[in-house]
């Protein structure tokens, strides 16, 4: 693979050593370049809905080969946030159930489902080990009432991978759903839900999916559809043609058969058009390369990091880790302060310094922000 | 409409001159979506160099969305903190319709025959909680107000309606609506997909208790992002369905022992923020309103309301059914020509419609079919020239 000019598609690197990806991507020239074009459209003649249109589907369609989905179990809405709620308020619970969430999830995996305790629903909080929920912890905390299980594939800081696909199928054999963040995860790492067995996936692409923020992906297994209703409604999310235009006396809530039930609206179109690029793009890469590369360059920040006396606090070994390090440094806001004066984007989360890495990074540039790292003034 | 354009204030006649889509078309569709202004375009074009460069600055983009959030409490008369950043109308009036404490038994009064059917769901989506629908029919394709209220009763906990229909365009006394609401302690839900941008929009004079709005339209956007307000009185009462860490007022909330995580919600409407904005959305929006900030709402909305009044006048003189008849207090910037209901969502069953709707598209007119009717739409880039243009098309077409 040319990472090299791969990297050419990332004008952030001509000034800034990046690691960031894990907070925002900063924009693709594709990515740039398709977003002109919408506007210039819009600008010109107001654009056009039906173009819109099929690259919402192209984008569907190219999103759940990402995953390993199909079309129809995709849902485009607007960040990880409304895809977790939708999960939340979707899956039937009743008064005595629960559901297990742990204090490593992003506090948007936490409050969506926190949220239910109004209703009678039971938050459980698993155990974590260095930010892994085992299997061993969560056959520990589940129980009869369990109805499903909040999960990170890759959690925002230390970084670390679950084992999902063990926690799944745990949860499977009990009637428990399984609900997973993949912003970490999806566009740096692998992610098969077929193969993971998991219910329901969320995720937002403003970080390694290179859109604008505004766009979040919805996976719902075809079998769940069913089960789990949309709570907020539009036309969008109705069979066409419904009885809605003609007669308003006949509207019923005609369900699509698909994840599209899930939108509400008009769609973000600029932030679509761009996804379908991105996707594109990654899927020419390959997700196996991608991953490959990733996997190196954390394996290779981590040796340099622990060759120069750093805790790092993120996993050690290659099927554990993931496209972010978080290492222990005295003063982490200063760090990050000072970092960025050099020109060096980071980021801190819960008391440590977050390198977060991207297909544009290189080794070269590791071993630089290593050395900018000893450097560091204190 | 010759006096409306007397009281025109300089500049606003020429505003078409920043909209580079109304050299090459006479643009009469803003009530589908805009175009925008070259410093929309501007505006967004600086973001993403940013964003491109730099990667983008947090702390400047969270201020961005504080400004724009400002920006929009202004335009309408309300406090910045009853304003929520939406995805589009319909999350706008999902997160209302959700969020109140419905009973058994309560119902919600509306006009399903003439609102936009994304204003339709989220209220049928309530019986499954036991409230009650109770649909008032339309008067002569306006909402009818007296049959709203009298068919409001002691269990009705809203009413909604559209400030301008989005076919056949009428729009709705809000004012007398939103006052006989207040008094009864009636939740006054507006959608105003149509007016905001075009039409003043004052949420204290018209006692409106939630808005939502998207900013593709009036409000010269892009798609993808919406505003809701909702009354400091009410929002306060309100638990959203959907919650994230921007709902949630950190600063008094604390992570305590396990399982006994307690949060408060952030104040008023605020609590509906959900996670991360559409940055770039907003940039453009904050744009759009700085851009429309420099005439007076009232200014904009009489030029526009002018114009759309004398080219009904001037439609009818054609001999065309203009929906609605001669132009009046009903009829502000959307006029509509056909028979309501002849056809699908966008299309025309009448020959007659379809033919002249071939001539205009053809000539650079765009327009749009809505229930079977030629729609036709104006904003403050419309001028007389437009009207002029597009009546001597359809002359000809006949």
């Amino acid at each position: 693979m040319d990472w090299e000019s791969v990297r050419e598609e990332f004008p952030i690197t001509k000034e800034y050593l990046f690691f960031d990806l894990a907070n925002k991507c900063a924009l693709p020239r594709f990515a740039t370049r398709a977003i002109c074009d919408y506007a210039a459209k819009q600008e010109a003649s107001s654009g056009d809905k039906d173009e819109w249109a099929r690259a919402i589907e192209e984008a569907r369609a190219r999103f759940a080969q990402l995953v390993h989905a199909y079309p129809s179990e995709i849902a485009l809405l607007k960040n990880t946030s409304e895809g977790l709620n939708v999960a939340a308020n979707g899956i039937p619970f009743h008064p005595g159930d629960n559901v297990i969430v742990n204090l490593s999830e992003h506090p948007n995996n936490i409050y969506c489902w926190l949220n239910l305790q109004r209703r009678g629903v039971e938050v459980r909080w698993a155990p974590t080990q260095n930010g892994e929920v085992t299997l061993d912890a969560l056959a520990k905390t589940v129980d009869g009432r369990t109805r499903a299980l909040a999960i990170a594939l890759v959690t925002y800081a230390p970084g670390n991978r679950n084992d999902v696909k063990a926690l799944a199928a745990f949860c499977r054999e009990r009637g428990i759903y399984t609900v997973v963040d993949a912003v970490q995860a999806v566009g740096t790492l692998q992610v098969n839900v077929a193969d993971l067995g998991i219910d329901m996936l969320a995720t937002s692409g403003h970080k390694a999916l290179f859109v604008p923020h505004g766009v979040g992906l919805l996976y719902c297994r075809r079998d769940r559809l069913d089960e789990i209703a949309p709570f907020y409604v539009a036309r969008a999310g109705m069979v066409r043609p419904a009885a809605v235009e003609r007669d308003g006396a006949q509207y019923d809530l005609t369900l699509a058969p698909s994840a599209a039930r899930y939108e509400i609206g008009n769609n973000n179109y600029l932030g679509i058009t761009v996804l379908n690029e991105s996707v594109k793009f990654l899927l020419a890469l390959g997700t196996a390369a991608v991953e490959r590369r990733m996997l190196d360059l954390s394996g290779y920040l981590t040796e340099r990091l622990l060759a120069g006396g750093f805790e790092v606090l993120s996993p050690r070994e290659r099927e554990r880790r993931s496209a972010i390090v978080c290492v222990r440094v005295p003063a982490p806001a200063r760090v990050h302060a000072w970092l960025l004066a050099q020109k060096v984007i980071t980021t801190c989360r819960r008391d440590a310094l977050r390198l977060s890495l991207g297909i544009y990074n290189t080794e070269a540039e590791l071993d630089k922000l290593v050395g900018l790292l000893k450097a560091f003034p204190g | 409409m010759e006096s409306g354009l007397r009281s025109t204030p300089p500049g606003l006649a020429e505003a078409y001159r920043d909209f580079p889509a109304t050299q090459d078309y006479t643009y009469l569709d803003v009530a589908a979506r805009c175009i925008f202004p070259r410093q929309v375009r501007e505006a967004l074009d600086r973001h993403l160099d940013h964003r491109m460069r730099e990667g983008g600055d947090k702390p400047k983009m969270f201020d961005l969305i504080e400004e724009t959030r400002q920006r929009f409490a202004t335009f309408i008369h309300a406090d910045p903190d009853e304003i929520t950043f939406t995805k589009n109308i319909s999350e706008g009036l999902n997160m209302v319709a959700t969020g109140l404490d419905w009973n058994p038994g309560d119902n919600v009064v509306f006009c399903p025959e003439l609102e936009h059917p994304n204003n339709v769901y989220p209220w049928l989506n309530l019986r499954r909680r036991g409230v009650e629908v109770r649909p008032v029919p339309a008067r002569a394709g306006a909402v009818d107000v007296d049959g709203m209220l009298a068919a409001a009763d002691a269990h009705t906990r809203a009413l909604t309606v559209s400030s301008v229909t989005f076919a056949p365009g009428f729009r709705t006394d809000l004012d007398r609506l939103g006052a006989a609401c207040r008094q009864r302690g009636i939740f006054f839900v507006v959608d105003a997909a149509q007016s905001v941008g075009v039409l003043a929009t004052d949420v204290q004079r018209s006692c409106i208790d939630a808005l939502s709005v998207s900013t593709q339209k009036g409000m010269l956007g892009l798609y993808g992002m919406g505003f809701l307000y909702c009354r400091r009185e009410w929002a306060e009462r309100m638990h959203p369905a959907y919650l994230a860490r921007f709902g949630v007022d950190l600063g008094k909330t604390h992570e305590a022992a396990l399982g006994a995580f307690d949060f408060h919600l952030q104040p008023s409407a605020r609590r509906f923020d959900l996670g991360n904005y559409n940055f770039l959305a907003a940039a453009g929006a904050n744009a759009a309103m700085q851009y429309l900030a420099q005439w007076d709402s009232q200014a904009i909305e009489r030029y526009v309301v002018g114009l759309g009044h004398g080219l009904a006048q001037e439609i009818l003189n054609l001999g065309l059914p203009v929906c609605g008849g001669a132009p009046g207090p009903h009829l502000a910037h959307i006029i509509t020509v056909g028979e309501l209901g002849a056809g699908g969502h966008d299309s025309t069953e009448d020959p007659r419609f379809a033919r002249l709707y071939k001539h205009l598209i053809e000539h650079r007119v765009r327009l749009s079919i809505r229930r079977g009717i030629l729609r036709l739409s104006l904003h403050l880039y419309n001028t007389q020239r437009d009207v002029e243009r597009v009546v001597d098309l359809m002359k000809r077409a006949l």
